[in-house]
């Protein structure tokens, strides 16, 4: 993941999502100028009726003055209100956009990414960065447009009241930018350490409640606060950094008025002299140049924000950006209904240099069971994963149906290979809820009939409130059989060609274990179905075994076949044997 | 109707509280902002003596002095400013943090009932969109009573200049406050649904990251996909009903002082005319009407500040309010040492909220080093024995009794110490496998460790991890079986040395062929250790000295395993001995 995005690649990849905005931006910039131009009219009928009016004691300027104000006044709430609407419609729309790209994303990356990155830190980038964000976003067309409007138009009625005075107030212009470069040189690395913080932050914050009970019942609450701590205190730090990035440039902008102030008025002073400048100008430009700083200084505290905002978009964006290698390729086709699953000569290692799995070749008959076996770390979950495409093999290929998954469209992939992990993890919502994650638009009698085939539909109408139960987060009312019922039933709605098994090892209560054998038994029936076996009565069971051995199939053939060549399977199935007898 | 007003008034008492607790910091910013305010309001005034007494009667002194003069408050200003900047940021980023860290230290005291119902994303949420909604109007604060501060001070001034005048810009200024007061409430109810939006949203986020493996196995990501995009618009929606209250608020306050102006311009033009009002005099009116607009505009921005903030501290107080319901007495019994570890469960009655109960008068002893497996059916309530043990929970109704004593009576860390309960579930934190193992006994030594592992029969594959001991566990970290996890957290649990071992189901992932290597462990673990084993295989459950049978909430059958497999029918059925004969 990209932890900085430059602002180039920020506004690339942002470009599009504002695009379809762009009527309510405009709107809504033209509402900032109307509501700046009332404000900027404001003085001049003021300085008119005081000029022509009651100056001369004449009413008639005065009342027209009086009624044009009148007029504005009535006008600018309405002006205001568009303003509000659309700066908020556009701000909240975009960052809708932003935030569902992101989960997108999110959704659209392997497996592997998850394996590197902490739960807590993608969490706030969808969470804590988008909101940090909503403020700039909704303030930024606004402060920017109106507060350089404003400044562009006294800047203009300066240079006409007086050029050498303009000259002269130049003055202000190095601690300006001086200010701004130091400003901006610090602010992108601090506002990027405070939202790294605010990742740190979340990510043991997230921990620590998500095993609360291991922390209860080990008594390991002071510890886990005094390890909390820091983290929390390092994001205070980080935003006293910041703080004092900020008045780098805030206070300087109070200087640079004072300076530009003190020299146009010894300036004027000496023109007054020489009687080159009138009392009026002098009056006037002065009023102008105090006027201007109310919007530098308001756009300059923006610009805080707008660091801020900056940081936390360039973390979104560096997410949006996290190179893919599981995509789509062009003219990418469908998988068919059914096919043989092969595999030839694959080759896969993680950093790319130790092959994990080696030179694997396999083929399986449409509605075969295989089963995986072998020691740990032999590349039975790696193979699983290669077959799911959560990575592409380094060399060899993998078809289904004669078409290499590399070429076949995602979408139809994850219809016709589906892998069943060993835990059976719940979000929160119904079961009904959660069984339809396999397919958001099945029907009632679809998630019912998919209960039902699997023999579980029973066991949870007869819940209190049945399919409509709720599970809570993480299913801690529902048993660990529960939810591998839960998983298994998805499987069954999805209705894929090949089941990806990764065989829960725990053992449930024999009635609960036998309802989840039946369940497995009624969903693979007819399917290929590829099991990552820990228990060898699994591999007995399947038509062939492919025993794994440092990445390499080693032995390919049917249980009988196997015991009877009495090599390593036939090892393992003895031991297994006499572990039986010593449980029994 | 009522409990609205209770959150409204916890919510306000709560961000009184926060106020409060940062007194200083809020103090500090509200002097500096009322300097800097001061600097930004004489600076103009200055500005035109200087004009008025050293341009034009060209008198160098005095310009000179005025010049300093000029220069001291734009001074002040740099130093005010920026104070007030420090200020604005401390209050805002210790608030976060107090905020945060409360509501952590919170839920880690509350017990585990409390978390079956709220899991961690909902909390989060409140840990860190809330408490930032709070800090927001920390940063605000100080900069908001200056300005509510000018406002008066604005006023008062108008008011001694020309009270008529005044009484014209001001008498609008009630209207603001009943306007904002009436509709503070419904802002309150809508701020509150968008914040129960972005709750909802950012539990999905947790739920799928943490679940991954089977959205990726299903290839669900565009069904979750689908889920968030209504959440998220949802979100949009929410924060949009608010913008339409904004829509409403912001106009009218920025019209007001317009009203002002075009009063003063009027009605106080029409006086100077007619001599009633100096030229003078009106152009200073008109000024100090002008030095309300951007103060005004302000504090209408900050109203909205403001209900986020309650709305935030509703959804917090929510949560720092909850009593644990498992609480330590205020003079809790020492628990003696060394501990026997007698434990006995006296008509103990336990249910989930409005469900029926799932333990009703549960009676069950362990004597001092005896060994005892719970069998039962799925949901019977086994975990539920298991965690009243370690008083994770407190029945409703009955007993539990460790050495003799009530352990709602003992202090919760003896209780703790003497009971180590192995989960289900494993959790393993993203630390090295070391610090895992350590995890009740921070302060064992590598070699006891070492030990605890081998014993778990954990030893073996720990050697072959990447980096041993120090291998990174957890989300990041390597990935290990189901059955691995599981030896580690027996080793933390034998490394913790508990009198009482609860072994709620602590072996089912680990491969049948594999537990007699750790069987022959637990066996030397549980010698002269009262344990309570929870278990379905066989021989597991032989090598507990007595079995009981959890059914409808209470122990049906107890006795010895063979006992047990000769007399009682539904003792074979739940071991499904039969089914295996058969």
């Amino acid at each position: 993941m990209n932890e900085r995005a430059s602002l180039r690649e920020i506004w690339r990849e942002t470009r599009g999502l504002i695009r379809p905005l762009r009527g309510r931006y405009l709107g809504a910039a033209a509402a900032v100028i109307g509501s700046t131009l009332i404000t900027l009219a404001g003085p001049a009928l003021v300085r008119y009726a005081v000029d022509s009016g009651i100056s001369k004691d004449a009413r008639g300027p005065l009342d027209a003055a009086a009624i044009a104000f009148l007029c504005l006044a009535a006008a600018k709430p309405f002006v205001v209100r568009a303003q509000t609407l659309l700066a908020a419609g556009a701000g909240e729309r975009f960052l809708g956009s932003l935030r569902t790209a992101a989960f997108d994303k999110l959704q659209a990356l392997p497996l592997g990414f998850f394996e590197r990155e902490r739960a807590g830190v993608l969490l706030s980038r969808l969470t804590s960065d988008v909101q940090s964000l909503t403020e700039f976003i909704r303030e930024a067309l606004i402060e920017v447009v109106g507060s350089g409007l404003q400044i562009a138009l006294t800047v203009v009625a300066l240079v006409i009241l007086s050029p050498t005075l303009a000259a002269v107030s130049l003055i202000a212009l190095p601690i300006l930018i001086a200010s701004s470069w130091t400003f901006h040189h610090s602010a992108g690395r601090v506002y990027h350490a405070i939202r790294d913080r605010v990742a740190e932050t979340l990510t043991v914050l997230q921990e620590g409640l998500a095993g609360v009970r291991v922390v209860q019942a080990f008594r390991r609450e002071r510890r886990t606060i005094e390890a909390y701590n820091p983290r929390s205190q390092a994001q205070i730090h980080a935003w006293r950094r910041a703080s004092f990035v900020n008045i780098r440039l805030f206070t300087m902008i109070p200087l640079a008025q004072t300076a530009a102030l003190l020299a146009v008025l010894l300036v004027a002073a000496s023109m007054y002299r020489h009687g080159s400048i009138s009392k009026g100008t002098i009056a006037a430009y002065v009023l102008y140049l105090v006027q201007l700083f109310d919007p530098v200084a308001r756009f300059s505290e923006w610009l805080g924000e707008f660091r801020q905002g900056l940081a936390a978009l360039g973390k979104i964006v560096g997410l949006l950006q996290t190179p893919n290698a599981i995509v789509e390729r062009d003219g990418a086709v469908e998988l068919p209904n059914s096919g043989t699953l092969a595999l030839r000569d694959v080759t896969f290692g993680y950093d790319g240099e130790r092959p994990v799995v080696h030179g694997v070749t396999v083929e399986l008959e449409a509605g075969e069971h295989v089963a995986l076996v072998g020691a740990t770390g032999a590349g039975k979950s790696t193979l699983a994963k290669l077959l799911t495409r959560q990575y592409d093999p380094q060399s060899g290929e993998i078809t289904f149906g004669g078409v290499d998954l590399r070429q076949a469209k995602l979408d139809s992939l994850h219809r016709r290979i589906v892998m069943l992990p060993q835990e059976g993890h719940l979000f929160s919502g119904t079961i009904s809820d959660n069984v339809r994650l396999a397919d958001p638009d099945a029907s009632d009698e679809q998630v019912v009939h998919a209960l039902r085939r699997i023999g579980a539909l029973e066991r949870f109408e007869s819940l209190p409130k049945g399919l409509q139960t709720d599970v809570q987060t993480r299913g801690l009312r529902l048993s660990a059989g529960e939810r591998q019922l839960v998983g298994i039933a998805r499987v069954a709605l999805a209705d894929p060609a090949v089941i990806v098994l990764d065989e829960a090892t725990s053992s449930l209560d024999p009635a609960t274990e036998a309802a989840v054998e039946r369940a497995l038994a009624a969903v693979a029936a007819g399917r290929t179905v590829v099991t990552i076996a820990h228990r060898l009565s699994t591999a007995e069971r399947a038509d062939r075994v492919v025993v794994m051995e440092h990445g390499r199939a080693v032995e390919v053939a049917s249980h009988d076949e196997l015991v009877e060549q009495g090599e390593r399977y036939a090892k393992l199935w003895a031991s297994w044997q006499a572990g039986l007898e010593l449980t029994a | 109707m009522g409990q609205i007003e209770a959150r409204r008034r916890a919510a306000w008492r709560f961000v009184r509280a926060v106020v409060r607790s940062q007194a200083g910091g809020v103090i500090g910013a509200v002097l500096s902002g009322l300097l800097w305010q001061t600097g930004a309001i004489s600076a103009p005034l200055i500005v035109s003596y200087t004009i008025d007494n050293g341009i034009v009667p060209r008198n160098r002194h005095t310009l000179v002095l005025w010049l300093l003069a000029l220069l001291g408050v734009g001074l002040l200003e740099v130093v005010a400013g920026g104070l007030r900047h420090i200020y604005a940021i401390r209050n805002r980023s210790a608030t976060d943090a107090r905020v945060r860290d409360a509501i952590f230290a919170h839920a880690l005291r509350l017990d585990a009932s409390y978390h079956d119902r709220v899991g961690p994303g909902e909390l989060m949420s409140r840990a860190s969109s809330d408490s930032e909604h709070v800090a927001r109007m920390m940063d605000a604060i100080g900069h908001t009573i200056g300005y509510a501060l000018t406002v008066v001070a604005v006023s008062v001034v108008m008011l001694v200049v020309d009270a008529r005048l005044a009484l014209l810009v001001l008498l609008p200024l009630p209207f603001v406050s009943v306007v904002a007061w009436m509709y503070s409430r419904r802002y309150d109810e809508r701020t509150r649904r968008l914040q129960e939006a972005w709750a909802s949203a950012a539990t999905l986020v947790e739920e799928s990251v943490s679940g991954i493996r089977v959205v990726k196995g299903l290839g669900a990501g565009g069904a979750l996909s689908g889920r968030f995009r209504t959440r998220s618009d949802q979100i949009v929606g929410r924060a949009l009903d608010v913008a339409r209250l904004d829509a409403v608020f912001n106009p009218a306050l920025e019209v007001l002082p317009l009203i002002g102006i075009a009063a003063v311009l009027w009605v106080g033009g029409r006086q100077v005319i007619s001599g009633g009002l100096s030229l003078g005099l009106f152009v200073a009116f008109n000024a100090y009407v002008v030095m309300l607009v951007w103060p005004l505009r302000v504090l209408g921005q900050r109203v909205s500040t403001l209900q986020k903030a309650l709305a935030a501290s509703a959804r917090i107080t929510e949560v720092l309010e909850t009593e644990p319901r498992l609480r330590e007495q205020r003079h809790p019994q020492e628990l003696e040492r060394p501990v026997r570890g007698e434990v006995r469960l006296e008509s103990v009655r336990f249910g989930h909220e409005g469900n029926r109960p799932v333990l009703d008068g549960l009676e069950l002893e362990l004597r001092a080093g005896e060994s005892v497996a719970l069998v039962g059916a799925t949901g019977s309530g086994k975990s539920t024995v298991a965690g009243l043990l370690a008083r994770l929970y407190d029945p409703d109704g009955g007993r539990v009794l460790l050495d003799g004593h009530d352990v709602r009576e003992l202090r919760l860390a003896h209780v703790r110490q003497a009971v180590a309960l192995v989960f289900e579930e494993t959790f393993l934190f993203t630390e090295s496998v070391r610090e895992n193992i350590r995890f009740g006994r921070p302060d064992a030594d590598d070699e006891s460790v070492a030990r605890a592992a081998a014993l778990a029969g954990a030893g073996e594959f720990i050697a072959a991890l990447p980096d041993g001991y120090e291998t990174v566990l957890g989300e990041r970290g390597f990935s290990l079986s189901g059955g691995q996890r599981q030896r580690i957290a027996i080793a933390r649990a034998i490394l913790a040395d508990p009198a009482v071992l609860v072994l709620d189901d602590a072996t089912s992932a680990v491969d049948a062929t594999r537990e007699h290597e750790i069987r022959a462990a637990l066996a030397k673990v549980m010698r002269g250790r009262t344990t309570l084993v929870i278990a379905h295989r066989p021989a597991t459950i032989a090598l507990a000295d007595r079995v009981a049978v959890l059914e409808n909430g209470r122990i049906t059958e107890e006795g010895t395993h063979s006992e047990l497999v000769g007399r009682s029918a539904r003792y074979r059925e739940l071991l499904a001995l039969e089914t295996e004969a058969a």
